[in-house]
């Protein structure tokens, strides 16, 4: 469907390795429409951020097509094509730590963005820095600092605002807010949410945390060892799961109330 | 039998136990006043997030602070000082009455030993077991945590383990001494959330059949009310509430465990979980008042005049919050 | 007379004046000895009471005196003003080879680090071979084709350091590479010239460290060049030079010429390793 924003096509990684090929990502199929909120949830080995990198464009697949309104796209090469792939995609890294350059004022990270894409029109680069930092709850003299200044949850909001710079239609967080704690992760959840209402933009939400996706995404995906195990709207996936790999995931998240499941005894 | 009424004294019993880090001329207190006890067979859990010094209390407990720290206070164990422990001493403490497990296993095992090394090494060396008893008991326990085939599997290299295995050989490297008490910090963060349930679940059949002490450091409240019989909730180096479990989580006494438990996003409803304003108070910027002042939404005059200390509600429980019987039923209501 | 004193006296801005707190007073003496030695190369020879080449066969041999305040040596020249000339040039030479060769070894290794794979090993295989050339041997060879002097070794010994300091600073930026935020800055559609930039400041306290350990090796070799008569040629002052031209006078009692400028080489090269090393103990501890 052209009218998707994002549709992938029978895709499959593989990472080729002397001990023997790993299938992370075996002939997923999915469509994500602008201003859809769809999450992939998964254990380790799933394949859901592989999923993710591909669609970034970080990775290219080894089977399959990716397209963007209908258009396939390859990882790029040049830097025309950079640009081009910046203003589709953008991506919010699970390490508040290591995704910002620790030597560059928060200000100047902004900046050589915006010398790239240029601002919307009307606004100037100090105008355009102090509008995004303001969407994301920093304040205007955040620009002067360096990321070791700020806190985990600030940082994390920083990386939200450096990945709206470029204005693109689709924001994907790769268990953004799993490293946070747990007040500081329900702000940045109120802070997704809100940009949503604010703005068109698409997310695709990776997380191992099912509480979370139910919180900001409208679909999801399952995943387990490279495929799709299931998928559908959140509540009905969530409340009413088909799968048993979904219902033991379901089971095995602590809950209010929640005991551990009893072992299976041999 | 509940463990109030368990008359054996405490294995555990921590008192006024403060922490402070050598930063350039400066001492910053890291643990302000701590004071925790666990019973013979009890399991306790430590709740907090980042900076509530929760981790460093089990390092204290196992004479494991880094360099530049130093503490203040009494850490009683089966009657000694752990703090005041020469060093051979303490080593004897941290390898047999005393068991530790990590969260990140694979930090803690040499890749180059098999499992049955590894797990047989410490006992066999300390004279205690022969090398033939060792691995019997290792087989034992390996079964007991859920291997199939202990004895081809002690054969086995780390590596060729998952995280969710590895852990549970840390959890058997942990038993074998036959230790008096178990410290887990974080032990399961690192698993994914199936092998987690897993887990969890043989911590709790592996403490009831064995009849230790448990001390447990999470950041996640529900799986600590799950497997402990205690809940000890700390922010900024202290204490804030404690009592048992299932009441810490369903009706909490401190506007701070309150506001936690509405912060957890829920799994069966779409309703965006409440979040605190600021960040967590560090236990250096915590002077004369209470801690949580600048964030509470019940905050009134009375709790910026002085510290507050822990004071007793009901039977079983201490808060830290002067209004605690005023505000009761907001606070539960809140983390519904 | 504190710290915080001499800094603000001497107007360094707030963030020097930061790191400078931040280090031990062993660091600051180093620094402050090294730098009195760069200063020392820098106006040697505005400050030198004689000319270097002005002979004196009347004065010849002698001891300290308040003329001649390290002596004279074999021609009646005075010791202090051609160590300080020589200073000049061994300084000069070494500051050369070491800028070349850490350009040029930089280069290299954000090269390597960056594209990876085949690049990277191709790369580092070919320096390994090179590694274990000797510079020294490259250098008398350069020396032998193209005639001795100042150029003919500083370059042959620049080229030849390169692939050590290639190979060293390759271990950094392949950390700094890995990074996530330098994927990040890719995704942002920055340039792989400017995402480089980015790896440089990263990598550039291991290259400062590494320019400051080589400066003293590079002075050493230099020296020993000359010692062997395959550099600067007399009669120009060069420490090396004057270490050998005064070995026949210190067989016959007259030890200044020899002992200055040996001692000259044996402080300078102490000073700038114990400072390099310093660095990149600081350095490496902060990972």
């Amino acid at each position: 469907m052209s009218a998707s924003l994002v549709s992938l096509e029978h895709v499959t990684k593989v990472f080729a390795s002397p001990g023997g090929d790993f299938r992370a990502v075996d002939d997923v199929s999915f469509d994500l429409m602008p201003g859809e909120s769809v999450g992939i949830v998964g254990e380790s080995g799933s394949g859901k951020s592989t999923t993710a990198r591909m669609i970034a464009g970080l990775e290219r697949t080894t089977e399959g097509r990716i397209t963007f309104w209908g258009e396939q796209t390859r990882p790029a090469r040049t830097a025309v094509a950079r640009r081009a792939q910046a203003r589709r995609v953008q991506m919010v890294f699970q390490d508040p730590f290591g995704s910002l350059d620790p030597r560059q004022k928060l200000g100047a990270c902004l900046a050589e963005i915006f010398a790239i894409h240029g601002t919307p029109a009307g606004q100037s680069t100090n105008e355009f820095a102090r509008t995004l930092l303001k969407r994301v709850g920093l304040e205007a003299h955040h620009a002067d600092s360096y990321p070791r200044h700020l806190s985990g949850g600030q940082r994390q909001r920083f990386a939200i605002a450096r990945a709206l710079a470029p204005q693109p239609h689709l924001l994907i967080l790769d268990e953004a807010v799993s490293a946070l704690d747990v007040s500081v992760q329900a702000q940045v959840l109120r802070l997704l949410s809100d940009l949503r209402e604010e703005t068109q933009l698409a997310y695709l939400f990776v997380s191992h945390d099912l509480a979370v996706v139910r919180q900001i995404c409208d679909r999801v995906l399952v995943m387990r060892d490279g495929t799709v195990v299931e998928e559908g709207p959140i509540d009905q996936v969530l409340d009413d799961p088909q799968a048993a790999y979904t219902r033991r995931l379901i089971e095995s998240v602590p809950v209010p109330g929640w005991t551990p499941p009893q072992r299976k005894r041999r | 039998m509940t463990h109030t009424e368990d008359p054996r004294p405490p294995l555990l019993s921590i008192r006024g136990l403060h922490v402070r880090n050598r930063i350039g001329r400066e001492l910053v207190p890291v643990l302000s006043g701590v004071d925790l006890d666990v019973r013979p067979g009890e399991a306790v859990g430590v709740v907090g997030e980042s900076g509530s010094g929760k981790s460093m209390t089990l390092r204290a407990v196992m004479g494991q602070l880094p360099k530049g720290f130093s503490s203040k206070g009494s850490i009683e164990f089966d009657g000694e000082d752990v703090l005041s422990m020469r060093p051979s001493h303490l080593a004897r403490f941290r390898s047999r009455r005393v068991g530790m497990i990590y969260q990140d296993p694979r930090a803690h095992i040499n890749p180059l030993w098999t499992i049955g090394d590894f797990l047989t090494e410490a006992v066999v060396a300390d004279r205690r077991l022969s090398r033939r008893e060792a691995r019997d008991r290792a087989g034992r326990l390996l079964e007991e945590v859920g291997f199939r085939d202990p004895v081809r599997q002690m054969k086995q290299y780390p590596g060729q383990l998952s995280g969710g295995l590895l852990q549970r050989v840390m959890i058997v490297a942990a038993l074998m001494p036959e230790p008096q008490l178990l410290l887990a910090d974080e032990p399961t963060t690192a698993l994914d959330v199936t092998v987690q349930a897993e887990v969890m679940s043989i911590f709790g059949d592996v403490i009831r059949a064995h009849d230790v002490g448990l001390l447990f450091v999470t950041h996640d409240l529900d799986l600590a009310a799950a497997t402990t019989d205690r809940l000890v909730v700390m922010y900024a180096g202290r204490i804030i509430e404690a009592g048992p479990a299932r009441s810490v989580t369903s009706t909490p006494t401190h506007p701070y465990t309150s506001a936690l438990l509405a912060a957890r996003p829920s799994l069966t409803r779409r309703e965006l979980p409440a979040s605190i304003p600021g960040v967590p108070t560090l236990a250096s910027s915590v002077h004369d008042r209470c801690a949580f002042a600048d964030r509470c939404r019940f905050v009134e005059p009375e709790c910026v005049e002085s510290e507050p200390r822990l004071r007793p509600v009901g039977d079983d429980s201490v808060s830290a919050c002067v209004r605690t019987h005023e505000i009761r039923n907001r606070l539960e209501r809140i983390a519904q | 007379m504190t710290l915080a004193g001499i800094t603000s006296a001497l107007r360094i801005p707030r963030w020097g004046r930061r790191r400078l707190r931040a280090l031990d007073p062993y660091t600051i003496f180093l620094i402050v000895l090294c730098g009195a030695l760069i200063v020392m190369a820098a106006i040697g020879p505005l400050v030198a009471p004689y000319a270097p080449d002005s002979t004196d066969l009347l004065a010849a041999n002698q001891g300290p005196s308040p003329a001649h305040l390290l002596g004279t040596d074999s021609l009646g020249r005075d010791l202090l003003s051609r160590i300080l000339w020589g200073a000049q040039i061994s300084y000069a030479a070494a500051l050369l080879i070491v800028c070349i060769s850490v350009i040029i070894g930089t280069l290299l290794a954000l090269l390597s680090s960056w594209y990876g794979g085949f690049v990277d090993s191709a790369t580092s295989s070919v320096l390994n071979v090179f590694i274990a050339i000797p510079g020294m041997i490259v250098a008398i060879i350069a020396v032998t084709v193209l005639g001795a002097g100042f150029w003919a070794p500083v370059l042959a010994m620049a080229f030849a350091s390169s692939p050590y300091v290639a190979r060293v600073i390759r271990g950094t930026a392949l950390q700094e590479r890995h990074r996530p935020y330098v994927e990040a800055l890719a995704l942002s559609g920055v340039s792989t010239v400017r995402i480089n930039a980015h790896i440089l400041r990263g990598v550039m306290p291991i290259v400062l460290a590494q320019a400051t350990f080589g400066f003293s090796v590079a002075l050493l070799e230099f020296g020993a060049l000359s010692f062997i008569g395959l550099g600067v040629q007399p009669p120009t002052a060069e420490w090396g030079a004057m270490v050998i031209a005064g070995r026949t006078e210190l067989l016959a009692g007259n030890p200044q010429q020899t002992t200055a400028a040996g001692v000259m080489i044996v402080l300078t090269v102490i000073s700038f390793t114990l400072l390099g090393e310093r660095l990149q103990r600081m350095l490496g501890a902060s990972r």
